[in-house]
């Protein structure tokens, strides 16, 4: 009886963690969609950021802000959000196969240069990845209020 | 068990395929052209759990996804993503497991993993976590 009541117990609070995983990505998403944080010039590198959660490789939530019509052509291909998911479910298992894990991801190529140099040097990996855990915060904090 | 046995997306194909399932079913064979208004793919979501108190289980995940093509003003056509989401209602009806083969198949609790535009050209997708366990 004691064992059925630990596994409801263990059940539970893995859904909570879940909750609070899946809570922060879709805020993440909302303050990506609600200003201009994102360097934009087009609007793309927008479109093709998404949110990701893992528990233990296995993709559990993916959030995306776009409601792409068209693609994004770069060197005359053109590059959709399928690209991006394929990478999502190919990276679960290799860099994400333990424990949970809240993963930003861009599609578009010259993301990384957006990153690496030029007036918003340092955007996705300082300024944003810092605000992805004072959401969190946030959000945990919420699940912690006693009603 | 052998790690060649264990092909649950092919599993899965069947089941639906059996419940009645009439659009097509694609496990790691999708074409990249011309694909038909609405398709059902299947790939393995992460990687295989083993419970070592009882050698040989294996449980892992299925990612299904429900893709419908976008009307021709380019929204997306909500009378056919929920008619075929309904048949996943009924298969999978107040947390019912499905058994095949060895499987059991179930939905994850929390089971929608997206839903959406952006994920493939010109199509709508939800995606779908089924969990399965084969002893």
């Amino acid at each position: 009886m004691a064992q059925i009541d630990f596994k409801e117990f263990y059940r539970d609070i893995d859904m909570l963690t879940e909750n609070i995983l899946v809570d922060t990505a879709e805020a993440v998403i909302r303050y990506i969609e609600s200003s201009d944080v994102i360097p934009v010039d087009t609007h793309n590198l927008k479109d093709s950021t998404g949110v990701g959660v893992y528990r233990n490789g296995t993709l559990k939530k993916f959030v995306m802000p776009r409601k792409a019509k068209e693609p994004r052509i770069i060197n005359w291909v053109a590059i959709w959000g399928e690209d991006m998911i394929d990478h999502v479910l190919n990276t679960g298992m290799s860099n994400y196969g333990n424990g949970d894990h809240i993963v930003l991801f861009s599609s578009m190529p010259y993301a990384e240069d957006v990153d690496s140099s030029g007036r918003n040097s340092g955007f996705f990996t300082d300024m944003l990845s810092t605000e992805f855990e004072l959401i969190l915060d946030e959000i945990v904090k919420l699940y912690g209020k006693k009603s | 068990m052998k790690l060649s046995d264990i092909n649950p997306t092919g599993v899965l194909k069947q089941v639906l395929t059996d419940y009645g399932v009439t659009q097509k079913i694609y496990t790691g064979d999708k074409p990249t052209s011309g694909l038909p208004d609405e398709y059902i793919e299947l790939r393995q979501n992460g990687g295989l759990k083993t419970n070592l108190t009882k050698m040989g289980l294996v449980q892992g995940y299925v990612l299904l996804s429900i893709n419908v093509k976008l009307l021709t003003t380019g929204g997306r056509n909500t009378v056919r993503e929920n008619i075929i989401l309904s048949t996943f209602d009924g298969l999978f009806k107040d947390g019912a497991a499905v058994s095949s083969d060895g499987y059991v198949f179930s939905l994850d609790p929390g089971n929608i993993v997206y839903s959406g535009g952006g994920i493939y050209e010109g199509y709508s997708t939800k995606l779908i976590n089924i969990t399965f366990r084969k002893s």
